[in-house]
C-alpha cells in the first residue's frame, strides 16, 4: 500500500512536471500555429541561469523567480530575434529555424557548463512523510504539485477571465477579426511566447531535483515526454495537456521502477506510435487532426 | 529576304543574335538516363583516381564523407520532395550500422566467399533501414508538419536506450566491434586500407547518387510533387498520397541504412554515440545548407559536414586555452556553429549553397554574348 | 442632395490600391455623411470589398486619402483605427467559431478600457437581439448564419463605431432573415443616430435602406445618387449591376 501511494505520489508529481511543460507547448501552438521544438532548450537555458544564482546567493525561491524571468526574456529574444522573420508559408521553416536554436543553445551551454550534471538542491526534504505506518508523500513533492497546480490554474484563469487572454484566444483563433478589433496581435505573440518559456524554465527547474542534476541535453528528453504528453492531449487542448501529462508521468513511474529507468524513452516511443496511429488529434482536441 | 525593306531601315535593324546553346554538361536537367549513369560513372572513376593523391587520414574522411552523403541524399529528397521532417534520421543509419555489424560479424566465422562478406552485409543493412522506415513512416504518414519531426525525435532518442537496455545483444554503450572483409589480397599492393575503403563508401554513394537521379525523373517523381502540391487534387488523380510518403520514407530510410553499413565498415564500430540526436540534426543542417531536395545540394551538405567539425577541432587546438575549456568545445563547438549556419541559412537563403550557385551560374549565362 | 450642415464622417479622395501589379481601385472619391446609410453597389470584382479593407487598413493605399471626421488616416495601423471609430464586418462574417456569443462581444469592447460601460454596452446589445441573448454562453460555432450576422453586428456596435463598415451582411442567408437584419440596421440608425457604409451584392435589399447609392465599376465609382433615384434609373442598373 505504502509502495503505491509513494508510486502515484512521484508518477504524479512527474506528471504535474510534463503537465506544465505541455502546457508550455499547447499555449505557442494556440498563439502561432507553431509547434516550438526549441522549447526545451530555451526552459534549459532559463534553468541554468537560476542555477547560477542558486549557487550565487542560495536561496531556491530567488531561483524560481529568475527562472521565469529569464525564460520570459529567451522567449521574447527568439521571437523578436528569428521567428517573426520566417515566411509563414512553411510551418516546416519553423521547425528547422527551431532545431538551429536548439542546437546554438545546447553548444553553448555546453561550452560554457560542460556536460556533467549539476544537481540542484532544493529547501524541502526528499524523504517521504510517514502517516503511521504509511510512507506517503514527500514534502518536496507537494511542492511540486502545489506550484505547478497555482500555475495551472493561474493560466487558466488568465485565458477564460480576463481581457488579455481573450485578446490573446482571438489573435490564435483569427487574426485579421482580432486586429479589426483593436488587439495588437504582434504583441500577443510575444507575450505567448514569454509565456510559454517562463514556464517551461519553471518546469524543468522543478524538475531537476528529482534526477541527476542539470544538463545541457535535459531539454531533449523533457521535450519529446511533453510533446508525447501534449499530443496524447490534443495540441488544442490545456486540459488535456494537464491530463494527459498526470496520466502519462504515472504510467512512466511505473513502468520505469518495474524494468528500470533506460526503458523510459522506449515507453514514451511505443506511447507516442501508438496514439499516432490510433487517435491522431489526441484524446481532447475539439479540432479533428490535420490528416493526411 | 529584305528585298521588300528599304536601305534605312535594314542598317538600322541589327542581324538577330542567336542566343549560344549552353553545353550539355552545365544541364543536368535535360540529361538522358545515359548520360547521367555515364557521367556518374566519370565521376566515381575520377574520384577513385584522386584517392591516390590523398594521404590515409584524408581518404578516411572522404570515405566517412560518402557515408554521410548516402543519407544526406534520400534525407533531402525526403523533405524536399515530400515535406517531411526526418529530426531522427540518425537512427535508421544506426539501424543500418547494426544490422551491418550483425550480419558481417557472422558471416566471419563461416567460411563464404569474400565477395559476400563483403556485399552481404550492405545488403542486410539497406533491408533492415528500409523496413524500420516503412514501419515509422506509416505511423507518420498520416499527418503533416510537427507530428512526424515529433515521432522521429522520439525515435533516435529511444535508440541509446535500447541498446542500452539489451546491452548483451547491443554492446550497451561501447557498441560492436566488427569484423569486415579487407582488401583483395591483389589489391593489397597496389592501395593502402583507408584507400580501399574510400573505394568502397565511393561505390555505395555512386550508386545512391546514380538511383536517387533516376528517380528524380521518374513519374514517381512527378507523383511526389503531386502530392506536395495539392493532395485533394492528387487523390483525385488515383495518387495515393499516404503511400507516396511511405515510399520516399522507407528509400530515404534505405540510404541512411547504406550509409550506416558504410559507417560500420570504415569505423569497423557501431556503437550508439555516434548516431546521437546531435548527428541527427547536423545531417538535417547538411540537407539545408547544401539545398533541400537536390542531389548536388546534398554533395555540398556532405563536404560541409566533413569539413566544419576538422574545422572547429583545429581551431580548438590551436587555441591556447586550459585543457577543460578545451575539453567543453570540442564538439560542443561544432554544434554552435552548425546551429548558426542554419538560422543563417534559412533565413538568408534557404536554396542553400546550390541555389546560390545555381543563380551565380544563371547571372553568369546572361552576361555573355 | 444632403444638407449641408451634415458633418462628414468618413471621406475618402482619388484612393488607389489593389493587390499585386495592378491596383484594384482606380481613384476612388467617396463621401459618407454622419448618421446616414450609403451603399456601395456593383458587380463581382468591382472592388467593393477591397474598398472596405482599404479604410480598415488592411489594404495600404498607393495613392489618395482617408479621413475620419477631418483627419487622415495615412500611417494608422490595422489596430488602431477601431479606435479612431471605424469598424469593419468582413465579409463572411467572421464570428470566432471557438469563442462564446458573449466572448465575441467583449471582443468588440476590448480596446475601451472601462469595463463597467462594457457590460452595459453588451447587455444593451443583448436586449436588441433577445435571439443572441438567449445563448450567451453558446460557442460561436453552433451559431446559425443569421444569428452570426447579428452577434457581428452586435460585436461591432459594442465598438462605439463611428462608422460601420459591413461587407456583404446579406451573404447566404435567407430573405426572412436579410429582411429582419436590415430593419435592425435601420433601426439603429434611427434611435443612435449610426452611420454605415453598407457594401451589398443584393442591390434592393441595400436600397431600401440607404440614403446614397454608390456605383462600383471595375474599381472606379461610376454614380452617387440618392437611392430612390438609383432604384428607379433602369439604364444604370442595366449597365453595372446587370438587371
Amino acid at each position: 500500500m505504502s509502495t503505491v501511494l509513494l508510486l502515484l505520489g512521484a508518477g504524479l508529481a512527474r506528471g504535474a512536471v510534463f503537465a506544465l511543460f505541455a502546457l508550455a507547448l499547447v499555449l505557442i501552438w494556440r498563439a502561432t500555429r507553431i509547434a516550438n521544438f526549441a522549447q526545451g532548450a530555451m526552459a534549459v537555458t532559463a534553468a541554468y541561469v537560476a542555477y547560477l544564482v542558486l549557487i550565487g546567493t542560495g536561496s531556491f525561491p530567488l531561483a524560481v523567480v529568475v527562472v521565469l524571468l529569464a525564460g520570459a526574456g529567451i522567449g521574447v529574444g527568439v521571437e523578436r530575434g528569428l521567428m517573426r522573420y520566417l515566411p509563414t508559408a512553411s510551418p516546416l521553416n519553423a521547425i528547422i529555424v527551431a532545431i538551429g536554436v536548439v542546437m546554438v543553445l545546447t553548444g553553448l551551454l555546453g561550452i560554457l557548463f560542460g556536460a556533467d550534471y549539476k544537481p540542484i538542491s532544493v529547501p524541502f526534504s526528499r524523504e517521504p512523510i510517514t502517516v503511521g505506518s504509511l510512507a506517503i508523500v514527500s514534502p518536496y513533492t507537494l511542492f511540486v504539485f502545489v506550484v505547478i497546480a497555482v500555475v495551472v490554474a493561474g493560466i487558466g484563469l488568465l485565458f477564460t477571465r480576463t481581457s488579455l487572454g481573450l485578446a490573446m484566444r482571438a489573435s490564435a483563433f483569427d487574426e485579421e477579426v482580432a486586429r479589426l478589433n483593436g488587439v495588437r496581435v504582434v504583441r500577443m505573440r510575444t507575450l505567448g511566447w514569454m509565456l510559454s518559456s517562463a514556464v517551461g524554465g519553471l518546469a524543468v527547474l522543478l524538475a531537476v531535483p528529482t534526477e541527476l542534476g542539470l544538463n545541457p541535453h535535459s531539454g531533449d528528453l523533457l521535450f519529446v515526454n511533453a510533446f508525447t504528453v501534449a499530443i496524447i492531449g490534443g495540441l488544442d487542448s490545456p486540459v488535456g495537456a494537464v491530463v494527459a501529462g498526470l496520466g502519462v508521468g504515472v504510467l512512466l513511474t511505473i513502468v520505469t521502477t518495474l524494468w528500470g529507468a533506460t526503458v523510459g524513452p522506449i515507453a514514451i516511443l511505443l506511447l507516442l506510435v501508438l496514439v499516432l496511429l490510433l487517435r491522431p488529434q489526441g484524446l481532447f482536441s475539439l479540432r479533428k487532426a490535420r490528416l493526411a | 529576304m529584305t528585298g521588300t525593306r528599304d536601305v534605312s531601315t535594314a542598317s538600322a535593324a541589327p542581324a538577330p543574335v542567336r542566343p549560344r546553346r549552353p553545353h550539355w554538361l552545365l544541364t543536368p536537367s535535360s540529361w538522358t538516363p545515359l548520360q547521367r549513369w555515364g557521367v556518374t560513372a566519370l565521376g566515381l572513376v575520377l574520384a577513385l583516381g584522386a584517392t591516390f593523391l590523398l594521404d590515409p587520414y584524408r581518404n578516411y574522411l572522404l570515405a566517412v564523407g560518402t557515408a554521410y552523403l548516402c543519407a544526406i541524399a534520400g534525407l533531402s529528397l525526403l523533405v524536399g520532395r515530400t515535406g517531411q521532417l526526418s529530426l531522427g534520421h540518425a537512427a535508421f543509419m544506426a539501424a543500418g550500422a547494426y544490422a551491418f555489424a550483425f550480419t558481417s560479424n557472422a558471416l566471419a566465422d563461416e567460411s563464404v566467399p569474400s565477395l559476400v562478406h563483403l556485399y552481404a552485409p550492405f545488403l542486410v543493412a539497406i533491408v533492415v533501414a528500409a523496413a524500420l522506415g516503412a514501419v515509422v513512416g506509416i505511423a507518420g504518414a498520416r499527418l503533416h508538419g510537427p507530428y512526424l519531426a515529433g515521432l522521429t525525435l522520439a525515435l533516435v532518442l529511444a535508440l541509446p536506450a535500447l541498446t542500452s537496455l539489451m546491452s548483451d545483444v547491443f554492446g550497451g554503450d561501447a557498441g560492436l566491434y566488427v569484423s569486415v572483409e579487407r582488401r583483395p589480397e591483389w589489391l593489397s599492393q597496389l592501395i593502402a586500407d583507408e584507400q580501399w575503403q574510400a573505394w568502397v563508401g565511393l561505390g555505395a554513394a555512386a550508386l545512391v547518387l546514380g538511383v536517387l537521379a533516376q528517380l528524380v525523373r521518374s513519374p514517381y517523381a512527378i507523383r511526389m510533387q503531386a502530392v506536395r502540391d495539392d493532395e485533394s487534387a492528387a487523390r483525385l488523380s488515383g495518387i495515393d498520397p499516404r503511400a507516396t510518403r511511405v515510399t520516399m520514407f522507407g528509400i530515404s530510410a534505405a540510404t541512411a541504412g547504406l550509409g550506416g553499413g558504410v559507417l560500420a565498415y570504415v569505423t569497423q564500430a557501431a556503437s550508439p554515440g555516434a548516431y546521437s540526436l546531435s548527428f541527427s540534426l547536423f545531417l538535417l543542417v547538411a540537407v539545408v545548407i547544401g539545398g533541400v531536395g537536390t542531389l548536388a545540394g546534398a554533395v555540398w551538405g556532405a563536404v560541409v559536414l566533413v569539413l566544419v567539425p576538422e574545422l572547429t577541432s583545429s581551431i580548438t587546438e590551436a587555441l591556447p586555452l586550459p585543457a577543460e575549456l578545451s575539453q567543453r568545445l570540442d564538439g560542443n563547438l561544432a554544434i554552435v556553429v552548425f546551429g548558426v549556419i542554419l538560422v543563417v541559412v534559412m533565413l538568408v537563403a534557404p536554396r542553400g549553397i546550390n541555389g546560390a550557385v545555381g543563380s551565380l551560374v544563371g547571372r553568369l549565362r546572361r552576361r555573355r554574348p | 442632395m444632403t444638407a449641408t450642415t451634415t458633418r462628414v464622417a468618413l471621406s475618402l479622395q482619388g484612393v488607389v490600391a489593389g493587390y499585386g501589379q495592378e491596383p484594384a481601385l482606380h481613384g476612388v472619391d467617396l463621401v459618407v455623411p454622419e448618421g446616414s446609410i450609403v451603399a456601395v453597389v456593383g458587380a463581382n470584382g468591382a472592388g467593393k470589398s477591397t474598398l472596405l479593407r482599404t479604410i480598415s487598413g488592411l489594404l495600404p493605399t498607393s495613392a489618395g486619402d482617408i479621413r475620419m471626421g477631418g483627419v487622415s488616416l495615412a500611417g494608422v495601423p490595422v489596430e488602431e483605427r477601431i479606435r479612431r471609430g471605424i469598424v469593419h464586418v468582413p465579409e463572411r462574417r467572421q464570428v470566432i467559431g471557438e469563442l462564446t456569443v458573449e466572448e465575441n462581444l467583449r471582443l468588440g469592447a476590448l480596446w475601451r478600457g472601462d469595463r463597467a460601460e462594457r457590460e452595459t454596452d453588451i447587455a444593451e446589445v443583448c436586449e436588441f437581439f433577445p435571439a443572441l441573448a438567449a445563448r450567451r454562453k453558446a460557442l460561436g460555432s453552433t451559431l446559425s448564419g443569421g444569428e452570426r450576422q447579428m452577434l457581428a453586428i452586435g460585436r461591432a456596435f459594442v465598438a462605439h463605431p463611428a462608422v460601420m463598415l459591413l461587407d456583404e451582411p446579406s451573404l447566404g442567408l435567407a430573405p426572412k432573415v436579410v429582411s429582419d437584419i436590415m430593419t435592425m440596421l435601420a433601426w439603429l440608425r434611427a434611435e443612435y443616430g449610426l452611420t454605415i457604409l453598407l457594401v451589398e451584392q443584393n442591390v434592393r435589399t441595400a436600397l431600401s435602406i440607404a440614403d446614397t447609392g454608390v456605383v462600383l465599376n471595375l474599381g472606379r465609382v461610376v454614380a452617387t445618387r440618392p437611392a430612390a433615384e438609383l432604384e428607379a434609373d433602369e439604364q444604370l442598373r442595366h449597365l453595372y449591376l446587370g438587371f
